[in-house]
């Protein structure tokens, strides 16, 4: 599609536990964790893609291999069309940026705000260096922060003003996409919103491509276009916002949803599910959501590939139980 | 009314520093009965936590009480001598904390730590302590009590430990737990079945249960009482539907705007903007004036009263104008149905 701005194709990042020498030559085999395993996204030009998923299913670590801190093992990231190298030049690093969850160890507690910025701009060299105090000024006025900011050190603001120097420290090199990693989970409600709002102004006026990382339903749905469901590596659900969470087709998404907790409604009792065991040949590989599912049928003893629906071209999802799958056996026939 | 089992009235709590105090609790009075499911909402630097702790006399040091009482049964327990005091205490009430991994002991069995009080405070043999706590551990919800009593912290799950410390604090036979950010640090399908086990125990035990959390969400879900507590104080309180259907302090009023709602889109959250005020300077006129879109003149010459009428109280000179609110900021409600 022509609107694409950044697509990943097929992308895994697997970490590799270390083992000493000792143990390698009793046999040890490093243990390897797959935290991203296959992984295809698509952002459009404008859009805000909602990545969501528990502690562990590898939402941060795809984040960061989009934006380079990791390298994938497997499959590419491409900006614009272009496959995005391992080593990124200064123009690519430029245009993909990330926000951090917790903007105080990403910022440098010896410098000021004013030398962070300035020193961003110097080395891009993004605007003249008599320039550069304007610029950073105009930073400080977008994120609604006053001046007088640029001369003191992160230590020296509440968290809700720290995560608005790590918006401006992202958005200094004037990116296009902006990769935003629980930027709120480590904040009060009250200043949640007023993150929220930040990023959804600056969206608009910037013209940026978002992807938004969060566990929290209930914020993606706010701000999300499109919502993307992870589990254990992979994606189990996408789709526009609003049909992922009016009518979630995949047992996780479910189960996500219904854990929400709402005001003043009772959860619905929440049985052990424990799933039903189902007998998965040696050798095989069962869909990961096995032991937990509710809904556990023989056919899950081989993991579902992501089927998209046939009416609605955002939507896919991976499991046996999907209800457009019929339709789609049905053409292939 | 059924009578409190647990009854702050007027509690302060100072915190000394080198250059003056910072009074991070300034005059909180609750109560919880048994049975009951109270919550306890605020930001982070709101003083809920500490109230928490200062009812348990567990303040960490060097905050401590200046003035106010902690009653039980309608007896003032705040003059009896330290280890009566102590006993009276963990007798009535016990604690879960936030983060499980640092509250259990890493090098001693689960089941041990579980069936430790049992064994020294209700002087159980070894035998009928172990039993206790496998009994203790199925009724938290642990699959396989029996195997898991001999795991270590770290080869449990975050949601699992949390239970482990819920069975621990159970273990006294409390008539009031406290619990302070139960479900904060865990998955939200790990925190609605910790926040079921809490329900459960409450309907069935009747254990009765003060829950300190900054999230409204989590809090709204499970109790039917809440306090609001704003820099220090409370500042509103009430049954939970009247509390959240007509709030009657703007701080309620902006917490429940700016909470976005899972089951739908709001065209924008209410942001307060601002922080709360430095509770080391003396607090001049209300105190969440500053951040309030409703602020007069009047509020900011003196600190409004905590005023009841019925089981509703209010901080707030100009809760009679409640009602209009919704207009005069005209974003759309979060939260409200």
């Amino acid at each position: 599609m022509s609107d694409e701005i950044l697509s990943v194709e097929g992308v895994s990042k697997h970490f590799t536990s270390s083992v000493s020498l000792t143990d390698r030559l009793f046999g040890t085999k490093p243990v390897v964790n797959r935290a991203v395993d296959g992984v295809n996204l698509v952002l459009r030009k404008g859009e805000t893609l909602g990545l969501v998923g528990e502690s562990g299913c590898g939402k941060s670590t795809l984040a960061r291999t989009i934006v380079g801190l990791y390298r994938p093992n497997a499959g590419t990231v491409r900006y614009a069309g272009a496959v995005l190298p391992n080593r990124r030049t200064g123009a690519q690093h430029r245009a993909v940026q990330m926000v951090f969850q917790d903007p105080y160890s990403s910022l440098n507690p010896r410098m000021t705000v004013g030398q962070t910025l300035g020193e961003l701009l110097r080395f891009h060299q993004l605007v003249p260096r008599n320039k550069v105090v304007d610029r950073c000024r105009e930073l400080m006025n977008l994120v609604g922060l006053p001046d007088s900011a640029l001369a003191q050190r992160p230590r020296q603001f509440s968290g809700g003003q720290r995560q608005r120097i790590g918006i401006a420290r992202a958005l200094a090199v004037e990116p296009t996409v902006l990769i935003a990693d629980e930027p709120v989970s480590a904040l009060d409600v009250s200043v949640q919103a007023t993150i929220i709002n930040l990023l959804s102004d600056l969206k608009r006026t910037l013209d940026l491509s978002m992807i938004f990382v969060s566990h929290n339903m209930a914020v993606v749905r706010q701000i999300c276009d499109r919502t993307s469901v992870m589990y254990l590596g992979r994606i189990v659900e996408t789709g526009v916002t609003d049909a992922v969470f009016d009518s979630p087709v995949h047992p996780y998404t479910q189960l996500l949803l219904k854990s929400v907790p709402r005001l003043g409604v009772p959860a619905a009792p929440q049985g052990e599910t424990e799933g039903v065991a189902i007998d998965v040949p040696a050798g095989a590989h069962p869909c990961r959501f096995l032991d937990r599912c509710p809904a556990a049928v023989e056919g899950c003893a081989a993991e579902p590939a992501l089927l998209p629906d046939p009416a609605d071209p955002l939507r896919a999802a991976a499991c046996v139980h999907v209800p457009w799958r019929a339709n789609v056996i049905e053409e292939l026939a | 009314m059924i009578p409190p089992v647990i009854e702050a009235r007027d509690l302060h709590v100072d915190i000394p520093l080198p250059h003056g105090r910072l009074h991070a609790v300034r005059g909180v009075s609750l109560t919880v009965a048994a049975g009951e499911s109270v919550g306890l909402v605020g930001e982070s630097g709101s003083g809920k936590s500490l109230t928490l702790r200062a009812l348990l006399g567990l303040l960490p040091r060097p905050a401590k009480i200046t003035s106010g009482s902690v009653l039980i049964d309608g007896e003032d327990v705040t003059g009896l001598p330290p280890q009566r005091l102590r006993r009276r205490l963990t007798d009535t009430m016990s604690m879960v904390f936030q983060d499980s991994l640092t509250a259990l002991n890493p090098v001693m069995r689960v089941g041990d730590q579980i069936a430790e009080a049992p064994r020294r405070k209700l002087g159980m043999s070894r035998t009928a302590a172990r039993s206790t706590a496998i009994e203790l551990m199925a009724k938290v919800g642990i699959p396989d009590p029996a195997r898991r009593y001999g795991h270590y912290p770290h080869e449990m799950s975050g949601g699992m430990r949390q239970r482990v410390c819920i069975a621990i604090a159970l273990s006294t036979r409390p008539r009031v737990i406290l619990a302070d950010e139960p479900t904060t640090a865990l998955d939200v399908t790990i925190q609605a079945r910790v926040l079921e086990v809490l329900r459960r125990l409450r309907q069935d035990e009747h254990v009765g249960l003060l829950l300190v959390s900054h999230d409204l969400a989590v809090v709204g879900q499970t109790c039917s009482r809440l306090y609001v507590m704003y820099a220090g104080r409370i500042v509103e309180s009430g049954h939970l539907a009247e509390l959240t259907m007509v709030p009657r302090h703007p701080y309620t009023f902006a917490l429940l705007r700016s909470v976005p709602d899972p089951d739908r889109r709001v065209t924008r959250l209410l942001s307060i903007p601002g922080q709360q005020p430095d509770l080391r300077l003396p607090v001049v006129g209300c105190s969440f004036a500053p951040r309030c879109p409703f602020a007069a003149d009047e509020c900011r010459v003196a600190e409004p009263d905590l005023v009841e009428t019925g089981e509703r109280a209010t901080a707030c000179v100009r809760a009679d104008t409640a009602d209009r609110w919704a207009d005069e900021v005209a974003v759309e409600g979060a939260g409200l149905r």
